[in-house]
């Protein structure tokens, strides 16, 4: 068995910006965002792939990142929470969230928000059965998720008429 | 997560090469239950073979009377795909009911029919529409595919490469999720396939299943009082927390009769 | 016994206007900002790995950690016998409970690790610490631990009888304590005369508080001590416990807090991982951290509930309640907490009658040693378990005496004119119009449209059950909360609480309290929590943060305003008397000579003024509400579905809508989740924990919840504290989970089932639909 190499170089491109980075090869895409890039943002729920705490979105679709492994990403488009708004504008998203009371602890919010992006990327106008079905891998133990579905329609509104 | 050497190779030869050399390595295609298994200590490979980079395992195609699916390709891909809810919308149905919109980012066909889990849905189609598991090596029937809990007909170093599911007249698929998981507590594919009727139950036992009695008697009448009145039997069905054998054969008969009425819809 | 003062000053109505203001916490939480435990990262920061226990009850006979010690990059691995070395003790749960004869309650220890033996699967063992937590993990699995398997028990109803496993020696029969409450002979007397009695013997199960943020702990030494960077709800309790278990002054420890991925009762008091962090940090004066795997927070973080329960409810011949009487078992699991006895021994029972007049009561009440983690704090904490009981027993009574169960509640309530209402624990309660919140619940909830809709379910082939619970909570656990407020010379004004947000939207509800009393814009408030060096107070529990926090910002934001009087009056050379106060400035009456604060904080030598009030609200508050709740059933696989919540609640006066509304919406999933899906198993054999993942434990998801209607009674303020605030953040769990059960049993009924127990899985319906079989 050949020796295991301590440490991979590559580029991975995080939020519209290449980002040189050198880490373990068993490292997940979580643990080098947070670890490596500093951007902890994107949180261990539970490691396992089991509550979408950790979901980041990748090539515009949103994946587990505590499963997904850092090496597989080389090329492709990572989006985490702390790319969503611009500059200091907030993502529509965002804004609703807040007027909504759509996150209480935050913790499940980064992984809520890029799922809800995926979404209305690709559906602007989902029906309410649709957005809960989109967000039913990522568990929310604080809202009863009510405020969550109404931001995410609220921001689906904002959106299709920035559109317009 | 135990350290190991991480290979991407480029082609199916290529993998195959390292899988033979590797006693301990092990393939990697979506890593939803291998990487789970590694951060959970309870897999260890000495080396990883990365087969996402393999553009011949990806993709679909739609030929004739048969859909053949890259093993790479995602669960999402195949839900979403107008070819495959076309020529089989019950295939792609089956799909849009895996897991979460996660997990069928991640999560591919070779992967799911690899590691066999009992409760997962894509062996329910595959044993219903009698497909075939086309690995580097040779062509596997459906009926010879699936061995038992977590088992399967492939051999050390083997990949699956695509499979091909033959288009049948009417398929539908009908799941009965554990709450918690949102694997199949219970899922029931039957189809219809022109030359006789398929009935697959994956969840309920140790591996997937099909159930003769309910194929001869949909075979001779496809409609849902056919199989209204026709049980399993609960022995050698998986008891757990969620659900009992006994409950788990209930359902067989419930799950069939709703596949039934979907698939006349 | 005297009835408490009212406090309540309607003058504060203003806070009372119900606004919804966004959340300051917001900015952070929604751009990826915030920081939680984990998010922090020390310069030369070790890791910690704990080896736990795969056994429920085992002697250890030996272990040996010198394969763990030569592994690559580990700094040290210890057994309880090593820290003893070192000084470290046991962390104390408070001395508050006793056993039937009268000696102090007694159970096994809760050493940071280990000692001798264990009492249940996931209690730590050994601590390794190394330089990545990849080579703790290595390192973990070369420790030999040598177990002498004993025989367990994991239910309490088995743990006290005469041939069961004994835990403790101090704990005869397994009891660690025991309460009675009320008059057993009165009661007897209404049971002899009653026309009608109804009996249940019901378990409320045992729960995970599943926060989405596991638990993540660093130790850190700094500056000739300790700090102990964390999540936890009571960082002043957590400190003091530190000292408690080092046998150091507690000021030896500083506790820092920042964001909390939720609490739920579940982060408070002291654990062993910080106990252990603490001791690296001492030990190897380098950081150390641990962070729990999800696993790690289902076997090792303290459960909810638990408590098996037999009742009887005496009733006169027109549903009048005469008497309850209640033998309770509470399942303490093996090694207490700081919350574990008086959840069950305390908190239940003052609520136990909730919104209804019993005359009589009888409570006998043991705590059950078992070889399970201990049960403590989750949200609702004993009221939600004397709640439920109450209102199944009230809706089977219903049901048996076949009166309406709206009706039965109606003739029960205890009445306005009772009020204050003196309990039979000796409480009063303040306020509450039980009858109104329940009839304007009614007609939010269409209860009179019900036919129909259970017709439209029948037409689809579903069965459809509709539910109502009545309900009441206690808050103002210890009441008394000391907040300091600083005006800076730049104009900040800083909130000092030791009360701690966990996600409740504490900053912005405090702020919206200053912004009132000070008249001054949000944006030059900053509120300081989650650091005992900067406040200290008993913390968020028991949904007291508004109710006593609330009262003392409001307190020390007039204390800013006299204090600021008597120095603008020196500074403008005027009477005290002649100085008015508005919108952040002072001035002399009449005059346009005035100082802004800042102005006159500059003044000062210190360049700050600084005050301190200590408020005290002068009796506990009892918020209440109702909820109704439709389900249907698909007959053919027993699954349930909420079709239908309404809740009407009487927080007192609403602070922010969006954040209360939040709260209940929360609350109900939690409650509905327990009636519907959620349980922590135990295998009764072997004691190992059956549920102890997300693919066995199941959380309630987007996708299970109609929309809820959530209205609020707004004009019955608290009478016994300044805001005339109750509290809001456990209501909801504590009425969803009967108004659910209640809901799925009248689906049920037409099958003649009185009773079955929770959680609704599909399996259990099915069952209970075949007639048991």
């Amino acid at each position: 068995m050949s020796a295991v190499p301590d440490r991979v170089h590559m580029t991975l491109r995080v939020n519209g910006e290449d980002q040189p980075v050198s880490f373990a090869p068993y490292k997940t895409l979580l643990e080098v965002l947070r670890e490596d890039l500093g951007l902890t943002g994107t949180k261990h729920g539970c490691e396992l792939g089991e509550c979408g705490a950790c979901t980041v979105l990748v090539d515009g679709e949103p994946l587990l990142s505590c499963l997904e492994l850092a090496v597989d990403c080389e090329g492709r488009e990572i989006q985490t929470v702390e790319g969503l708004a611009s500059g200091t504008e907030l993502h529509p998203l965002q804004a609703a969230f807040a007027d909504h009371g759509g996150s209480q602890c935050g913790y499940c919010t980064s992984g809520m928000l890029m799922t809800a992006k995926a979404l209305l990327d690709r559906e602007p106008a989902p029906s309410r059965e649709r957005i809960k079905e989109a967000i039913s891998g990522n568990l929310c133990r604080c809202t009863g998720y009510q405020q969550i579905w109404e931001a995410i329609e609220d921001a689906a509104r904002v959106m299709r008429e920035g559109k317009e | 997560m135990h350290a190991f050497n991480y290979h991407r190779p480029s082609s199916v030869n290529d993998a195959a090469a390292l899988a033979a050399k590797q006693a301990e390595g092990k393939l990697l295609a979506g890593g939803q239950s291998l990487v789970q298994a590694m951060k959970l200590r309870l897999a260890s490979p000495s080396d990883l073979i990365d087969l996402g980079a393999i553009g011949d395992l990806k993709g679909i195609k739609v030929d004739g009377g048969s859909v053949s699916i890259g093993a790479m390709t995602r669960h999402a891909e195949v839900a979403g795909s107008a070819e495959v809810k076309k020529a089989i919308p019950a295939l792609a149905y089956l799909a849009s009911q895996i897991g979460d919109r996660q997990v069928r980012n991640m999560g591919t066909l070779g992967g799911s029919l690899a590691n066999a889990d009992p409760a997962a849905d894509y062996p329910a189609a595959v044993l219903g529409l009698g497909a075939t598991v086309v690995t580097n090596k040779r062509k596997i029937a459906a009926d010879d595919f699936f061995k038992g809990l977590y088992e399967t007909a492939l051999q050390p170093g083997e990949i699956i490469t695509q499979v091909s599911f033959p288009a049948p007249k009417r398929a539908a698929y009908v799941k009965f999720k554990n709450p918690a998981s949102r694997f199949a507590i219970v899922g029931v594919f039957v189809a219809d396939t022109g030359k006789g009727v398929r009935v697959a139950v994956t969840g309920a036992g140790p591996s997937v299943f099909r159930v003769a009695d309910m194929e001869k008697a949909l075979g001779a009448k496809f409609a849902p009082d056919a199989v209204a009145g026709i049980k399993v039997k609960a022995d050698g069905l998986n008891t757990d927390l969620h659900a009992s054998a006994e409950y788990r054969a209930h359902l067989v008969t419930v799950m069939a009769k709703r596949a039934v009425e979907a698939a006349l819809k | 016994m005297t009835a408490p003062q009212t406090q309540f000053d309607p003058a504060s109505a203003r806070f009372g206007a119900s606004r919804t203001q966004k959340r300051i916490e917001d900015d952070r939480l929604l751009t990826g900002k915030g920081l939680y435990s984990d998010d922090r990262t020390f310069p030369g920061q070790a890791w910690l790995v704990l080896v736990r226990s795969p056994y429920a009850h085992a002697d250890i006979a030996s272990i040996d950690v010198s394969a763990a010690r030569e592994a690559p990059g580990v700094l040290a691995a210890w057994s309880m016998q090593d820290l003893r070395a070192d000084g470290v003790g046991h962390i104390p749960f408070p001395p508050l409970f006793k056993q039937a004869d009268g000696s102090p309650m007694e159970a096994p220890p809760r050493t940071p690790l280990a000692e001798g033996r264990v009492y249940y699967v996931g209690q730590p063992v050994v601590a390794i610490v190394a330089e990545t937590r990849e080579q703790a993990q290595d390192a973990a699995e070369l420790v030999m631990v040598d177990y002498q398997e004993l025989p367990c028990v994991a239910d309490p109803r088995r743990a006290v009888q005469p041939d069961a496993p004994q835990l403790w020696p101090g704990a005869p029969g397994n009891v660690s304590a025991e309460a009675r409450y009320g008059d057993a002979a009165a009661v007897d007397a209404a049971l002899a005369r009653a026309a009608h009695v109804t009996e249940l013997a019901l378990h409320n199960q045992r729960l995970i508080a599943m926060a989405l943020e596991p638990r993540c702990s660093i130790g850190v030494a700094e500056g000739g001590r300790v700090t102990l960077y964390t999540q936890n709800q009571t960082p002043t309790g957590a400190r003091d416990m530190l000292g408690a278990a080092f046998g150091a002054k507690p000021e030896s420890f500083r506790v820092v807090v920042g964001d909390i991925g939720g609490g739920f009762g579940m982060k408070t008091g002291l654990t062993p991982e910080d106990a252990l962090v603490c001791h690296g940090a001492r030990k190897l004066r380098r950081p150390v951290k641990w962070r729990a795997e999800r696993s790690e927070e289902f076997l090792g973080a303290h459960m909810g509930r638990d408590q098996h329960y037999a009742a009887k409810l005496a009733l006169d011949r027109d549903g009048r309640i005469l008497a309850l009487r209640m033998d309770m078992l509470a399942n303490f699991g093996a090694v207490p907490v700081g919350s574990t006895a008086i959840i069950p021994l305390a908190l239940g029972p003052k609520v136990q009658t909730t919104v209804y007049h019993v005359p009589a009561v009888d409570y006998r009440i043991r705590g059950v040693l078992t070889n399970t983690m201990a049960t403590g704090a989750y949200r609702g904490a004993g009221r939600p378990e004397a709640n439920f009981l109450m209102e199944r027993l009230v809706d089977k009574a219903a049901r048996e005496m076949k009166i309406d169960p709206a009706e039965l509640r109606r003739r029960n309530f205890i009445r306005l004119e009772q009020l204050p209402y003196a309990t039979h624990l000796g409480d009063w309660y303040d306020s509450g119009d039980f009858g109104r919140v329940l009839e304007r619940l009614l007609a939010a909830a269409d209860w009179k449209g019900f036919a129909a809709r259970r017709e439209a379910s029948r037409a689809r082939g579903r069965l459809r059950g509709r539910g109502l619970s009545v309900y009441l909570e206690w808050t103002g656990a210890i009441p008394t909360e000391t907040v300091d407020i600083q005006v800076d010379a730049d104009g900040t004004v800083t909130v000092f609480s030791g009360t701690q947000a966990m996600g409740q939207g504490l900053e912005t509800t405090y702020t919206q309290l200053v912004t009132e009393v000070l008249q001054i814009p949000a944006r030059a408030i900053r509120i300081v929590q989650g650091d005992t060096d900067r406040a200290n107070g008993v913390g968020s529990v028991g949904s007291r943060s508004a109710f006593v926090g609330g009262s003392a910002v409001v307190a020390a934001g007039h204390k800013v305003i006299v204090r600021g009087r008597e120095l603008a009056a020196e500074a403008l050379e005027a009477a005290a008397g002649d100085i008015e106060y508005r919108d952040g400035r002072f001035r002399i009456a009449g005059t346009d000579r005035a100082l802004e604060l800042a102005e006159l904080a500059a003044r000062q030598s210190e360049r700050f003024i600084r005050v301190s009030a200590t408020e005290t609200p002068s009796a506990p508050s009892w918020p209440n509400g109702a909820q109704a709740c439709e389900v249907e059933i698909d007959p053919d696989t027993g699954a349930v579905e909420l079709a239908r919540i309404a809740s009407v609640d009487d927080i007192g006066r609403i602070i922010n809508r969006m954040i209360v509304e939040g709260q209940v919406q929360g609350g109900i999933a939690q409650g509905a989740g327990q009636a519907l899906m959620e349980q922590a198993v135990y295998d009764p054999e072997s004691g190992q924990l059956l549920t102890g993942s997300l693919m066995d434990y199941c959380v309630p998801r987007a996708d299970q919840f109609p929309p809820m209607a959530n209205a609020f009674e707004e004009g019955i303020p608290c009478q016994t504290n300044l805001l005339g605030v109750k509290g809001c953040g456990e209501l909801g769990t504590i009425g969803a989970a009967p108004a659910v059960a209640n809901a799925v049993l009248d689906a049920l009924a037409e099958r003649g089932l009185l009773h079955l127990e929770m959680p609704y899985t599909p399996e259990k319906v099915w069952r209970a639909l075949r007639g048991g079989r």
